[in-house]
């Protein structure tokens, strides 16, 4: 059976040599969700991934029209 | 100094200019739509309401990143909701098996099309990235949530 590879920094490396971690930011403007693969002997990362998604962002206010 | 999520202020006086094309067809002597796209800043970019224009300056960089950013798809018309106008584009904004290991924290919407001309700023938290994937996920094409809104 071939062992699970993912492409990182180093190359194409075992998934069991590595620590996955994964994190999630909420704010009323976005959702963020990041990756994080280590090398499990130095600690080093190797892969880190980040997705976004907008929630709200500023909009332009409505004009006033001044005649005079 | 930081970079501050604003809808450049150039850019709404560009508007009733009639300076910027969004949408699949366009009304005005021009037949062709404007290409918009975006590009990724540190976070001491200082990008903000003041930015009148893309520039190199402050703009990530690293493997597989190509300056000036990726293009935007535009498949959605603008279109109205109540007494707001707002379009959004019609898919995320990607970059595949990057490295970009300065923070970076911007998104900055432009005009190619039109000399670069500056849109709009977008932010979402510090980030590296690192042999992968960063992808900014539109918001909900509506009056209440799309990327430009005109109230």
């Amino acid at each position: 059976m071939t062992e699970p590879l993912i492409y990182t920094s180093r190359g194409n490396v075992p998934v069991s040599s590595l620590e996955h971690y994964i994190k999630w930011d909420v704010t009323a403007e976005f959702v963020k969700f990041t990756e994080l693969y280590k090398c499990k002997r130095t600690g080093e990362v190797v892969r880190e991934d980040c997705h976004v998604r907008a929630l709200k962002v500023p909009e332009i206010g409505a004009a006033q029209a001044a005649m005079a | 100094m930081a970079n501050a999520q604003s809808v450049c202020t150039s850019f709404k006086q560009e508007l009733l200019q009639g300076l910027h094309a969004f949408g699949t067809s366009v009304v005005r002597a021009g037949t062709t739509a404007d290409t918009f796209k975006a590009a990724l800043y540190v976070t001491t970019a200082s990008l903000g309401a003041a930015t009148t224009a893309y520039s190199a300056t402050g703009e990530v960089s690293g493997t597989n990143y190509t300056a000036g950013g990726v293009t935007v798809t535009n498949g959605n018309a603008p279109a109205t909701g109540g007494t707001t106008a707002y379009w959004t584009p019609s898919a995320s904004f990607s970059w595949s098996t990057v490295t970009l290991s300065t923070a970076f924290d911007t998104v900055l919407l432009y005009n190619s099309t039109q000399s670069n001309r500056a849109v709009a700023v977008f932010t979402f938290g510090s980030q590296t990235v690192t042999s992968g994937n960063f992808s900014l996920t539109m918001p909900t094409n509506d009056q209440a949530n799309a990327l430009i809104r005109i109230a």
